[in-house]
């Protein structure tokens, strides 16, 4: 006869074994390209468009976003820099999700969260989770970034 | 000199002027030769000789006629009086003599392999980008002769007056394993750095060609990580196989043993892990820059596969093989299950280690699934508006905690059930064994430490949630995380309180044995004696070595007999019965006296 602690054990291994059965299940039927699309001309659009050019490393794209009032010389050539370097190229996967907005008249503050996780193996693994406060302003039809100006890390 | 302060301070100042001659004296030799062999290097340094010369000519000066004349006084003292030779503090001195001069000859020997291989072939190992110059040889050369020089004299003198107190065979068996366990982690590097550098030249190839890097070059790269292994394998053989054949019943060396059982374990798991999480990963669509960025896992994933499962194979073979009764060369099924730890201190080594392992397969099933639920639960609800994800962002974080459920199963259940079983076939001896409390009321602390403030955070946020806190994805995170701690760590919690009450509650007697202080009184060649009493009481009992008159007749020279079972039944029952926590044994060849005392 089995003891209580011997059930209580399977029963454990049990729950462990459904876990691991989920896990597996949903990376069959995960969603890869979860992506939230904004109407055009949003403060939000324009600032999902200003990450997607850094990732991308598209560096004239993501200055152009910028606003007239914060460009000058030194904040281009901070931009061009980049280009060499290979700003965004590593390993690690990303999630990059937007966690509030506020629109008054023609500002804007848009609050977005950079999760990045990365791992060789199941013993070395690393995530950490960085906010990024973007202020944008109206300038003409578009929105344009007024802070930060350098482009952020992540 | 004859007090324990007069050889402490003989020895301290013996030890302590040794060290600096030599510092002196290699730091001397090795300046001259830079002086012959690179004389362009010091062009214009007209102070090189008055820096090197003021420097280490005082130590040797001051350093070497103290040293002589502190050694020589214990030299004669020891030749005048033969059981100087085996007093505790020279025995320390002249092993810890013995375990420096080890490990700086064998660090020596590897740098001048790796130098005078890198010198004849004109390369390096990143991240040094210089090859070796002709000066780097000599000057491991003349570490290596240093050290060499000074084990060698120690080692005859210790060879000379031998081992024949406990004491002395303790210290030289400390020097023993300690040389062995740092020379064979060294071997092991050197492997892993060989085998690494193949299967980078194998997977990278192509790259490496293009690089400018050909064959030949790698060739010659690839030769210089052999350094370590012939150094490593040297001092390990000589150490381990040699020195340490003959010594399968000693306690440390099955520390030794457990640790590289542990740590194989260890390296094959996380091997494994590796290679799990990357075939996971590809089975489910990832695909890197190039097949060699594809395959780079391999890099560490294999050379920890081959060196940690070989590390533990070995070393469970020994285990086994001393394990297994003299004369019985098998190892069948019953001489395995004569693992178990029945009782004395080679037991309690073994069932700390199963114990540590179970703990660091359960650490690792918390994290892993504890993880899985919060990664569920994120893909289940999900909460956040995505500006954008990486196509590896699910898979990446399921394949890793998968993976790390999986392995830390692996290694959680088999050691965690085969500790109950014993328990079971054992009872007491093994419910109350010290280690199994220490793993159940740790567990049970970290479990209540870890459920106090994931509940409280998670209270926290159900709480803000209530009253109209605007719920975002850092929000959420948190409180799934928070859910998949709780149900973990509280599941676990709840298994290991029960584990505990269940002894508590079928524990029968646990107020005799492993609650008294046993020290025995016993006369040389009763050491089997008292193994059997320790296997029998599983404890360990404090041997007081019985000095005799040198002129009094070596009856009892002679092993004895062990104890018939009656007669180990018998005395067992007496120092159960004893009305004292603290008893002393006397062991004669004809008697045996228990005495409780306060």
């Amino acid at each position: 006869m089995k003891r209580n602690s011997d059930k209580l054990l399977i029963a454990m291994l049990s729950g462990i074994g459904l876990f691991i059965v989920l896990g597996i299940v949903a990376l069959f039927f995960i969603d890869r390209n979860g992506e939230t699309e904004y109407p055009a001309g949003s403060p939000e659009a324009l600032t999902q468009s200003y990450l997607k050019a850094l990732e991308d490393n598209d560096w004239e794209k993501a200055y152009s976003y910028l606003s007239e009032s914060v460009k000058d010389f030194r904040m281009r050539e901070a931009y061009v820099n980049r280009k060499s370097g290979g700003y965004i190229q590593d390993d690690a996967s990303r999630r990059l999700v937007l966690e509030s907005s506020e629109i008054k008249d023609a500002e804007a503050k848009i609050v977005i969260s950079i999760s990045t996780f990365r791992s060789s193996g199941p013993l070395q693994t690393s995530d950490y989770t960085t906010r990024i406060d973007f202020r944008l302003r109206k300038e003409g039809d578009e929105w344009k970034i007024t802070s930060p100006t350098y482009p952020p890390h992540f | 000199m004859g007090t324990t302060i007069g050889r402490l301070y003989f020895y301290v100042v013996s030890f302590i002027t040794l060290l600096m001659v030599a510092y002196a004296a290699g730091s001397l030799v090795s300046s001259a030769i830079k002086f012959f062999l690179e004389p362009g290097s010091l062009t214009g340094d007209t102070g090189y000789w008055r820096r090197v010369l003021s420097a280490y000519l005082p130590m040797i000066i001051v350093g070497a006629p103290l040293w002589a004349v502190h050694w020589l006084a214990s030299q004669r003292r020891a030749y005048q009086a033969p059981q100087e030779q085996q007093a505790p503090l020279r025995k320390l001195f002249l092993n810890a003599v013995l375990t420096v001069a080890s490990l700086a000859a064998t660090f020596n020997a590897v740098r001048f392999i790796y130098h005078f291989l890198g010198y004849l072939t004109g390369t390096s190992i990143a991240p040094v980008s210089l090859p070796p110059k002709i000066y780097d040889v000599f000057n491991a050369g003349v570490w290596l002769v240093v050290y060499s020089f000074i084990w060698y004299y120690h080692w005859e003198v210790e060879k000379e007056e031998g081992q024949s107190t406990r004491a002395a065979r303790t210290l030289r068996r400390w020097y023993i394993y300690i040389v062995s366990l740092i020379s064979l982690s060294v071997l092991g590097a050197g492997i892993f750095m060989n085998l690494s550098l193949i299967i980078s030249f194998v997977t990278g190839g192509l790259a490496q060609q293009i690089a400018g890097a050909g064959t030949p070059t790698l060739l010659k790269r690839w030769s210089l990580s052999f350094a370590p292994i012939i150094g490593g394998a040297a001092w390990w053989s000589f150490h381990w196989l040699y020195l340490g054949r003959k010594d399968a019943e000693s306690l440390l060396r099955h520390v030794y043993l457990y640790f590289f059982v542990f740590v194989g374990l260890a390296l094959t798991v996380s091997g494994l892990g590796a290679l799990l999480f990357e075939a996971l990963r590809y089975a489910f669509g990832y695909r890197a820059i190039s097949v060699s960025a594809q395959l780079s896992t391999l890099q560490y994933a294999l050379p920890a596969l081959i060196i940690g499962g070989g590390a533990w194979a070995y070393h469970w073979n020994v285990v086994l093989e001393d394990a297994l009764p003299k004369g019985r060369g098998d190892l069948s099924t019953s001489s395995r299950q004569s693992l178990a730890p029945t009782g004395g201190a080679l037991a309690g080594v073994r069932r700390r280690y199963n114990y540590l392992v179970s703990l660091a397969g359960l650490l690792s099933v918390t994290v892993g699934l504890a993880s899985l639920i919060r990664v569920l639960l994120e893909i289940g609800f999900g909460v956040g508006q995505e500006l954008k994800r990486s196509p590896d962002w699910w898979r990446d974080q399921l394949s890793v905690f998968i993976v790390l459920t999986v392995i830390g199963l692996a290694v959680w259940l088999p050691h965690w059930v085969r500790m109950q079983r014993l328990v079971e076939e054992e009872g007491d001896v093994e419910r109350t064994a010290l280690s199994r409390r220490l793993v159940l009321y740790l567990v049970i602390f970290a479990s209540v430490i870890g459920i106090l403030f994931n509940g409280a955070f998670l209270l926290n946020g159900l709480l803000r949630l209530v009253l109209g806190e605007p719920i975002t994805r850092r929000f959420t995170a948190t409180i799934f995380s928070n859910i998949g701690n709780v149900t973990v760590i509280g599941t676990f919690l709840f298994y290991h309180w029960r584990i505990l009450n269940q002894d508590r509650e079928l524990t029968t007697d646990i107020s005799t044995v492993d609650r008294k202080h046993l020290m025995v009184l016993a006369s040389p060649g009763l050491q089997n004696r008292v193994r059997q009493l320790e296997a029998a009481l599983g404890t360990q009992i404090t041997v007081l070595d019985e000095v005799r008159d040198a002129q009094e007749p070596a009856q009892a020279e002679v092993e004895a007999t062990a104890f018939a079972e009656s007669e180990v039944e018998d005395l067992v029952n007496k120092i159960k019965r004893a009305p004292s926590n603290k008893v002393l044994l006397i062991l004669s060849p004809t008697r045996v006296e228990v005495h409780p005392y306060r």
